[in-house]
């Protein structure tokens, strides 16, 4: 009986899941953002080598959340990821100036993927928190994301240490890819 | 291209070449051996665990095989390496007093980093100022202790540390370091050995192949291989075996450097008041499980 009516149940209301990919580069603070959305703790992280999954949900919607290794060699790898996604997480270091540039070209190299064409794009400001740290202003001009054409995106500022500003991220992402046909 | 990827490839054969070196054999933190990362903020190797921790402190790390590094990195880090932060953040670092942290224990790993890196504990200017101890205490590496050098002659330690102030070479200087080596109290041999192995040419293939052995066995076999090979430093204090565990990469058998005159090290006569408490501090630690047992140093 119970499994007829949560079999009833998810033919009524079928449970989506939405794969996100987070990409940025190393020591901007993407596993450490994805643990904090999932465990609401920051645990103690060591650079990643491929990648972490894990699933969230937020607002009854079930995210598969995909955190890639940042460094080089791995950023080659990104693409293998990029298949199904629904939104592409940019955590940027905030603090970073002198590679922000270095961000922006990935990211460029990163949009014109074709299985990333329906995809949203949330850029995470992490690390506000820290005192010399990029405003959400300086950062949308240094990626210039003002000239991305083809997605829906949206800078937030977020501190992954203290969870500021992660679900608003998280929400922005619900809004936007709910709306869309999953592909 | 082709130029390129030549100069990638040799740029990896020059970090490759540095990671053979023998300072940069082992985490300058924890003493693991083989670290895979280099930490640019201060051009150390580091381990894992050891990287993990200090990008909680905002320092920079990269991937040895991971990442890409430039021409600069790479130039910085030829410059420095773990024998150069060594000398800078370890500078009066008391190997005696102090240890390093066990590779898995993330929570004196971290503490220990916030020491030496952010509070700069163990660099000469802080240490200027004599922190004075009232008891033994547990984590031992945390305060650099002045007391102890009253049962040596307290004058010796001060007037090491003007010579090195005076000139920071005087410890790579062959001659000089033989005068401390000779001059000095046998608990100055050990902390000379770690600067004086800075000449890099010296270092001896025996040592490596230690390294490479206790890497693999646990606690026990350790010590028990020191009080074999070791001179009677293995025997009698327990914490100088902390000290040739801790610190090997910059570690050279004492008749390497001495030649074969060398006397015996006697630290149960050199300081007898302070076995005491070498051995309660001793027993500390090893309430704390952190080190081996007790009852192994002595059999």
């Amino acid at each position: 009986m119970g499994a007829f009516i949560s079999k009833f149940w998810f033919m009524m209301f079928p449970a989506k899941e939405y794969k996100i990919v987070v990409v940025g580069l190393d020591n901007a603070g993407k596993t450490t953002t994805l643990y904090k959305l999932h465990l609401g703790e920051v645990v103690t992280t060591h650079p990643t080598v491929g990648s972490n999954v894990e699933e969230l949900v937020y607002k009854n919607i079930r995210f598969e959340v995909w955190d890639l290794g940042g460094q080089e060699r791995l950023r080659t790898s990104w693409t293998t990821y990029y298949r199904g996604t629904h939104a592409v997480i940019v955590v940027i270091d905030s603090t970073d100036r002198a590679r922000i540039s270095l961000m922006k070209d990935e990211l460029f190299k990163l949009l014109p993927h074709e299985d990333l064409q329906s995809a949203v794009v949330l850029v995470f400001a992490n690390k506000k928190d820290l005192n010399d740290a990029m405003t959400p202003a300086e950062i949308t001009d240094a990626l210039s994301l003002h000239s991305i054409k083809n997605h829906d995106w949206h800078i937030q500022a977020c501190s992954a240490l203290t969870g500021d500003g992660l679900y608003d991220g998280l929400g922005w992402i619900a809004q936007h890819v709910t709306g869309k046909a999953p592909s | 291209m082709p130029q390129r990827v030549n100069e990638e490839e040799r740029i990896e054969r020059i970090i490759r070449d540095l990671l053979k070196l023998p300072e940069n054999r082992r985490c300058i933190n924890c003493n693991s051996l083989g670290p895979q990362y280099v930490c640019t903020t201060f051009w150390t190797f580091v381990c894992t665990n050891c990287s993990g921790v200090h990008r909680e402190f905002a320092h920079r790390v990269k991937s040895v095989s991971m990442a890409k590094f430039s021409v600069a990195e790479v130039n910085a880090l030829q410059a420095g390496g773990n024998e150069r932060a060594r000398q800078i953040y370890f500078k009066v670092w008391d190997p005696q007093r102090n240890s390093c942290p066990d590779a898995s224990n993330l929570h004196r790993i971290r503490d220990f980093i916030k020491h030496v890196y952010v509070d700069r504990k163990y660099t000469e200017e802080n240490s200027l100022l004599p922190m004075v101890r009232t008891k033994p205490k547990c984590d031992t590496y945390e305060k650099h202790s002045f007391e102890r050098a009253g049962n040596v002659g307290g004058d010796d330690i001060y007037e090491r540390q003007s010579l090195e102030k005076f000139s920071p070479i005087v410890m790579n200087n062959e001659k000089t370091f033989r005068y401390f080596m000779e001059q000095r109290s046998p608990r100055y041999n050990q902390e000379n050995m770690r600067s004086g192995s800075h000449n890099r040419g010296r270092s001896s293939t025996r040592f490596e192949i230690v390294d490479d052995r206790y890497r693999d066995d646990g606690g026990v076999r350790r010590f028990d291989r020191y009080s074999s090979k070791e001179s009677r430093t293995g025997k009698m204090s327990p914490n100088s075996q902390m000290i040739r565990e801790t610190n090997s990469p910059a570690i050279r058998p004492v008749k390497d450097i001495l030649g074969e005159k060398v006397l015996p090290l006697r630290i149960g006569i050199v300081w007898p008041g302070f076995v005491q408490m070498t051995l309660t501090d001793y027993y500390f630690s090893y309430k704390l499980s952190l080190v081996p047992t007790f009852n192994v140093v002595f059999a």
